[in-house]
């Protein structure tokens, strides 16, 4: 090429002048390949999908293979970094989810899990998201997706460029939580923060996505989800998920008691804890994921419809509660989650409207907004007043969510059409 | 940066490294390219009958098919200091000279040569007096949260020198700063003694169709050579349309002192489009940039070539956007900025540029208005933050083209009326001590 310099020879140029990164086995030199094409084979989970998935949350063809990253502390939220090979998410704009796959120069796809380093909770931080790579040198700054998976749950994700093998310095920012907080939370993550943390990438890296490991095929599109695998504590792991090591979930009793979602999907039971199936309809332990289960929920539960195959656990909250401020009028909460696995569904848009008999129109429009509680969790909510037993509520969605997807949520959580309730009041 | 090797790249994009390096080196290698050839040959100007704004350039610009000005292909912009101990007044006459040169030496227009000078907040902090009401010259300022660690542009002048000719180009910027030059045998005696030029003040780029796409080999841009070919613009759309754009009428100031004037912003934008590239499709983009409304009715054919001379944004579109944010998931680019107009009008007349500097994809974002107040409030509208307040969208995500942009640098300017255009005191002071 000569001297028109390639990006990725720009990128160690000028990291080789500032001196600021230790470059060890970066040598490369025009005539080199990339080194990421040196691991290539037969498995490419890049091309693995499942062919015509159901509109619903399914069983994904495999479960990633990640390097887990010490946390590292940002301001007041702790940042658990994960890397893995680059592969294909989906992008929401709208209704309609746009399959993502890795451009020839993404080298890794970063995900940092950002939670409340006191109790170890997923915040749904979604803005001010920001990855610097190199943030002393060349400094290329990527937005990153707040995107959901069944493994990861709710966390900021990006397939990026980095270059040959070496140690990359990445920076990571998020924003203020700038929606409502109660409880516990309230005047809690009130300022932006970043941190830093190194990722190495080397042939070891390179060859995960050659350590995936695949589900039998007839299980490939099957209703079902993954195991969320936060619960297995930070840090813990050095290498990669061993799927050995997950005896956690052989206790899934709650699963009789939350019978309601597999109800909805005429689906028997089919959780299995043999070999490699880590996925199953039931839903998960009540410690084990993002929100809690619905008859946790604080206030009365309304319900637990579903809509795009998210469960819309609808509780509703008296002016005793800390979510009234006032004496007077209800809160009403809205906490959509994905099946089975209870994560967290942010940026989406929730009304709610509400008839009552005798009534030509409406007695309540109103526009939820998201929010955070210690009990209730993420959830949207409003304060309303005129509400009586026997109400009938409807909860719309004008827009889903637009966070991004992993396999086996791309389908899910677009097309949700309302759901209606009978309002109890507490 | 270093001249590519000239056999390695095309001549379009050997030239535009060339103004990228600039410099005598620069000059040479333009002169080298372009000497053999009758073109060569720098069209003489006339420094009478210009007009009494700066700023007025569209009268000179080419016009597409579509009746959309087309601006000069190659940008230098100059942040310039007075150097230590100089006086402005002892700078004025030789600055106007210099100027007065220089426009009888080249000709005015994309042919030859078009430039503005215009003077910060920090240029006129230096008097007594104050910048009297008609002007609206704030200090720069951190706009939005998303603006963290934001660099202020607060040199005296920023000269904008703009041209198709990239040699003309450095020819004017060698003249002015490194050397005495003579340019069709009129003497041009630089400003280097009066002025501080550090080079890391010069910035530079492009803008038209075929040269975002030669120079995408940089940081932010991934992937399989993305950019389509036709795009004006690093994001592959067409912009600026005729009807997006304020008159120059609507962004001159209209009384006081600096009445013929106008105001100047110029942010440096970062962009990183691996993402907008790599994992979003067309129809998405369309979304992005345009309204969600274009994207469901596919109004947006390749880079934007069939929308003639207009975004085709309609009042439903802009109506309420929180609203249309809430049903859509996403609110347009162009939307937001419709929403900005006054009485359906623009108030920003967009003059910005693509730019490769330090090896980074980008934008000099350089907006022409009567206030800086108008600029803030466009900047205001198209952050958003109602919008992502009311609703789904975020404040990058699904929000127009945010996702995408990094602001690092910001800076304002006034660009005086042509006659006071050389270190005006605050009370519009001319080169003749008027």
């Amino acid at each position: 090429m000569n001297e028109t310099l390639s990006r990725r020879r720009v990128l160690q140029t000028t990291l080789a002048a500032g001196g600021s990164l230790a470059l060890a086995g970066c040598t490369a030199t025009d005539d080199d390949e990339p080194a990421d094409d040196e691991v290539t084979g037969d498995i490419d989970p890049t091309s693995r999908v499942v062919e015509n998935p159901p509109a619903a949350v399914y069983v994904p063809t495999h479960a990633e293979v990640m390097r887990h990253l010490d946390p590292v502390s940002a301001g007041e939220f702790e940042f658990v970094p994960m890397a893995t090979y680059p592969h294909r998410f989906w992008n929401v704009t709208g209704d309609r989810a746009v399959e993502a796959e890795p451009s020839g120069q993404d080298d890794a796809h970063l995900m940092i899990t950002v939670r409340d380093p006191e109790t170890g909770i997923v915040l749904p931080a979604r803005n001010g998201l920001e990855i610097v790579v190199d943030p002393d040198g060349t400094a290329e700054s990527h937005s990153p997706w707040p995107m959901i998976s069944q493994g990861m749950g709710f966390h900021i994700g990006d397939n990026i460029p980095l270059g040959d093998n070496g140690t990359y310095e990445l920076e990571v920012s998020v924003g203020a939580l700038d929606i409502e907080r109660f409880g516990e939370y309230a005047g809690r993550f009130e300022e932006s923060a970043s941190a830093r943390f190194s990722l190495e990438i080397d042939d070891d890296f390179r060859r995960l996505l050659t350590e995936v490991e695949y589900f039998d095929e007839e299980h490939w599109g099957e209703l079902g989800a993954i195991e969320p695998m936060m619960h297995h504590g930070h840090g813990a792991h050095g290498g990669h998920d061993d799927h050995d090591d997950d005896g956690h979930h052989d206790d899934h009793s709650g699963h009789d008691d939350h019978g309601h979602h597999d109800d909805d999907h005429e689906h028997g039971d089919h959780h299995d804890d043999h070999g490699q199936r880590r996925f199953g309809t039931h839903e998960r332990d009540s410690d084990v994921t993002e929100l809690p289960p619905a008859d946790d929920l604080p206030g009365t539960l309304q319900g637990t419809p579903t809509s795009g195959d998210a469960v819309i656990a609808t509780t509703l909250l008296s002016a005793e509660s800390r979510f009234v401020d006032g004496d007077s009028g209800y809160y009403l909460a809205v906490s959509p989650r994905t099946p089975y696995n209870r994560g967290m569904l942010p940026t989406m848009t929730i009304d709610a409207t509400v008839e009552r008999e005798g009534h030509t129109e409406s007695v309540v429009d109103e526009q939820l907004s998201d929010a955070l509680d210690h009990e209730l969790g993420y959830h949207y909510g409003v304060h309303t007043t005129d509400l009586e037993s026997g109400d009938t509520l409807t909860v719309s969605f004008p827009s889903p969510p637009s966070v991004s997807r992993h396999q086996g949520y791309e389908t899910a959580f677009l097309d949700m059409e309302p759901v209606e309730l009978t309002i109890e009041l507490p | 940066m270093a001249l590519p090797d000239r056999t390695a790249v095309s001549r379009r994009e050997f030239l535009k490294a060339a103004v990228a390096v600039g410099g005598t080196a620069g000059l040479a290698a333009c002169m080298e390219e372009l000497g053999t050839e009758a073109d060569a040959e720098i069209p003489r100007g006339d420094s009478s009958g210009l007009p009494e704004r700066q700023h007025a350039w569209n009268a000179v610009l080419k016009t597409d098919d579509d009746g959309n000005d087309v601006p000069p292909r190659h940008h230098v912009l100059r942040y310039v200091d007075l150097a230590d101990g100089i006086d402005p007044a002892d700078a004025r006459e030789p600055l106007e000279s210099a100027l007065t040169a220089l426009e009888s030496a080249i000709r005015w227009g994309p042919d030859g040569l078009l430039f503005t000078l215009g003077y910060s907040p920090t240029y006129f902090a230096r008097f007594d007096e104050s910048l009297p009401s008609s002007v609206d010259l704030p200090e720069p300022t951190q706009l939005t949260p998303l603006e963290d660690g934001l660099a202020l542009d607060e040199t005296d002048l920023l000269i904008h020198l703009a041209s198709d000719r990239p040699d003309v180009l450095l020819a004017a910027e060698k003249a002015l700063f490194v050397d005495r030059e003579t340019i069709n045998e009129i003497e041009i005696t630089s400003l280097s003694k009066r002025f501080d030029t550090a080079s890391e003040s010069r910035r530079t780029g492009f803008v038209g169709a075929g040269l975002p796409a030669e120079k995408q080999d940089v940081a932010g841009i991934s992937g399989d050579s993305p950019v389509p070919e036709a795009a004006p613009f690093f994001m592959g759309y067409r912009s600026g349309f005729a009807r997006t754009q304020a008159t120059e009428d609507r962004v001159t100031i209209g009384d006081g002192p600096f009445a013929g004037g106008t105001t100047q912003h110029v942010s440096r934008i970062e962009l990183q489009l691996n993402a907008w590239y790599n994992q979003e499709d067309h129809v998405q983009r369309v979304a992005k940039t345009f309204s969600p409304r274009h994207a469901a009715e596919g109004l947006v054919e390749g880079v934007g070539d069939n929308l003639t001379n207009d975004s085709k944004i309609v009042p439903e579109d802009v109506a309420d956007l929180v609203d249309s944010a809430r049903r859509d998931g996403v609110v347009g680019h162009a939307q937001k900025a419709a929403a900005a107009r006054e009485n359906g009008e623009p108030i920003l007349l967009r003059r910005d540029f693509n730019t490769t500097d330090d090896d980074k994809a980008g934008v000099h974002f350089l907006s022409l208005q009567e206030t800086i107040g108008d600029f803030v409030a466009v900047r205001e509208a198209m952050t958003g933050e109602e919008i992502a307040d009311g609703s789904g969208v975020g404040p990058r995500l699904n929000n127009g083209i945010l996702q995408y942009l990094f602001v690092r640098r910001r800076g304002n300017f006034l660009i005086p009326p042509r006659v006071c255009r050389s270190m005006p005191t605050p009370a519009g002071t001319t080169a003749e001590g008027q």
